[in-house]
């Protein structure tokens, strides 16, 4: 059955700016699917990343002595700028704190700037936003203050862990990449990636359209590379486009909202951004008095328990403060069922009199309130467990490999007489350098994972060293890709290199850890059986594209070699063509 | 399998399809919802659902900029629109 297609012109219009607009993103989309899919588990990794937090969860924790334990150690504790303290949960046995303390210079501050108002964007319903309407108020302009985080452990009497030297960073160094973190105006970038991926995603369909139906049903991994290509790209774009446009719209979201807030702010709001966010966070709009009269009982813990007694059926997520301390401050209870899409809630008290001034129940949620909870959940997979995230996870990889198969696919269209040698060879290279780029990311996480666990806990800067040896070795490996020629050949190392590698994660794990296979705890387990799986996976892929051809002779696959005379050709053959 | 050539505009086409596309198709998105966002009492049910739809309108516009037959159409049609959604929002506040 055939649908009813685009005319001459638009197709080809349209297919062409597909082509073009894939090609430019394709690398950058493909490290932000990949790290993003990664980045699902960042918290459920928490416990193998940190063998020191293979501990039991305290099940009780009073407020009080964590703010005791921060000012104990922190003795310029800004305590009336909004801090949040988020509890622990199965992942993560420490109590987490976000806090601020006032300092001298403010350097910093403006180099964390930028960083911060993604992050801002990405975790509000985390609760950990580092900035608000509220504390962009209150922030005095001769005071300048510097933001800090510290786990504090419940269990050791709530012992102060202080992170300005952090014991590790493995998934915020691979959350961060999701967004391109590492680079200048990275998240921007990122944005305009999703909007082109979003783009792309349409003309994609709308080319595909007159084909849709009978493709859907002729999916093999038999034929021509560019049939397979051809094949891969398109039905598992189809198969994957509900999922694919949900992330192209919510990461476009993510990235980009401030350039939709701003001219909202100006034309609708008359220039004042705070009352955007009040639409979006009521609780951050409140004004308060930085000079009010100090309050004298302390508060927090109280209200905490009281929020849960009237939530008794969610979990308390996270505590935020303002203006702690003071007459007119008022802390938010941040609570979360974990389960439905839009089961997350906040109750606003007024530490003096608690008097309940902002009230979000899950259950009688406005669409106001509602869209940016359901996006983030949606965005995070935050709603529906484990397997609803392995899901994602596939996903994930299912559209890596279709933005893989569009530049194979792109390149092996025009491998023909109707491009000149030059042309060719210009195609052959973006190919290699795009796929050196992509796969080389593959054993390059698992050198972050093992890095993790064989630099020592003890040494100083260990995170940094963790760091350096995931982009190093991201860098050696895209060099080394250069220098092979044949894309089997490409291929076929990254995933020995990566297999072996990710074998080796657990095995680490095992020797340094002393945790082999920890099934009590299935957080630590759950990672070991991951690098396993995908080791396991990795030497399959292998077997099945290199030593075993499905039905496709030998010459075929190294048709591209032969009409591509590329420089070096030591590399190209190196199995005898039968 | 690549686009035929002979359907394809000229570079300095392309520039001004791309350029309407992406920049024209933006403003436009954005003055459509800012109407809406006029118009309407509760203006916080706009603002927030801009974050998204803005996205949607900005893809289309990015794909119907590339099916004019001349760029400088595109962006005059574009800018129309945009004059008019400001002529709009003038009135509406």
């Amino acid at each position: 059955m055939k649908l009813k297609g685009l005319p001459q012109k638009a197709y080809n219009v349209l297919f062409h700016t597909h082509t073009v607009a894939g090609i430019v993103i394709s690398f950058a989309l493909f490290i932000i699917f990949y790290a993003g899919s990664f980045s699902i588990f960042r918290h459920d990794i928490y416990r193998w990343e940190n063998p020191n937090a293979r501990i039991e969860v305290p099940t009780t924790v009073d407020l009080e002595k964590v703010l005791e334990s921060v000012k104990a150690n922190k003795p310029d504790f800004a305590e009336s700028v909004l801090f949040t303290v988020r509890l622990p949960d199965e992942k993560m046995p420490y109590v987490q704190f976000f806090g601020a303390e006032y300092e001298e210079d403010h350097e910093e501050e403006e180099k964390e700037g930028e960083e911060k108002a993604g992050e801002a964007i990405a975790e509000s319903t985390d609760g950990t936003a580092a900035k608000d309407s509220s504390e962009v108020a209150s922030e005095a302009p001769k005071k300048h203050i510097h933001r800090f985080k510290a786990w504090i452990n419940p269990a050791n009497n709530y012992e102060y862990i202080g992170l300005d030297q952090p014991v590790t960073t493995l998934s915020d160094t691979i959350y961060r990449l999701h967004y391109l973190g590492q680079i200048p105006l990275g998240l921007y970038i990122s944005g305009f990636v999703a909007l082109f991926f979003f783009f792309a995603s349409v003309t994609g369909i709308l080319i595909h359209w007159r084909n849709l139906i009978t493709k859907f049903y002729a999916f093999t991994f038999r034929g021509k590379w560019k049939q397979i290509w051809t094949n891969a790209h398109t039905v598992l774009g189809v198969i994957g486009l509900p999922f694919q446009i949900m992330y192209a719209v919510t990461g476009a979201l993510f990235g980009l909202l401030t350039l939709l807030l701003i001219p909202s702010a100006f034309v609708l709001f008359g220039g004042d951004t705070s009352k955007v966010l009040a639409t979006v966070r009521p609780e951050g709009a409140i004004k308060v008095d930085k000079d009010a009269p100090p309050l004298d009982h302390p508060t927090l813990d109280h209200y905490y328990q009281k929020a849960v007694a009237a939530f008794p059926k969610y979990q308390v997520a996270n505590i935020r403060a303002t203006n702690h301390g003071r007459e007119d401050g008022f802390c938010s209870v941040y609570f979360d069922d974990h389960k439905t899409i839009n089961g997350s809630g906040q109750i606003t008290y007024a530490l003096k009199d608690g008097e309940v001034l902002i009230k979000t129940d899950p259950a009688k949620k406005t669409y106001t309130s509602s869209v940016l909870n359901t996006v983030t959940k949606l965005h995070f997979a935050a709603y529906g467990g484990w397997m609803l995230k392995i899901i994602y996870f596939l996903l994930g990889m299912i559209t890596c490999f279709m933005i893989l198969s569009g530049v194979l696919l792109w390149q092996e269209a025009r491998n023909n007489n109707r491009y000149t040698d030059k042309q060719k060879r210009f195609h052959h290279k973006v190919t290699k350098v795009y796929l050196a780029i992509c796969l080389g990311l593959f054993p390059a996480t698992a050198i972050i994972f093992l890095a993790n666990k064989l630099v020592p806990m003890e040494m100083i800067g260990r995170a940094t060293y963790v760091k350096s040896a995931f982009f190093l070795s991201w860098l050696i490996l895209v060099i080394a890709g250069l220098f092979w020629n044949n894309f089997r050949q490409l291929n076929r190392n990254y995933m020995l290199i990566g297999g072996v590698l990710s074998l080796l994660v657990p095995v680490v794990n095992g020797l340094v850890t002393g945790d082999w296979l920890l099934f009590s705890d299935p957080y630590v387990v759950g990672v070991d059986i991951f690098w396993i799986f995908t080791g396991l996976s990795a030497f399959t892929i292998c077997y099945y594209t290199y030593k075993k051809p499905i039905a496709v002779p030998q010459v075929k696959k190294h048709k591209p070699m032969k009409s591509v005379p590329v420089p070096s050709t030591s590399s190209v053959r190196q199995k005898p063509v039968s | 399998m690549p686009a035929k050539q002979e359907y394809l505009s000229g570079r300095g086409q392309r520039a001004l399809k791309v350029s309407a596309g992406i920049l024209g198709g933006f403003l436009l998105a954005v003055a459509i919802h800012l109407v809406i966002g006029a118009a309407v009492e509760d203006k916080g049910v706009v603002v927030i659902t801009s974050a998204y739809s803005t996205f949607f309108l900005w893809v289309l516009f990015m794909i119907l900029a590339f099916l004019f037959k001349n760029g400088w159409k595109a962006w005059g049609t574009y800018l129309l629109g945009i004059a008019i959604c400001a002529a709009l929002i003038y009135v509406l506040l």
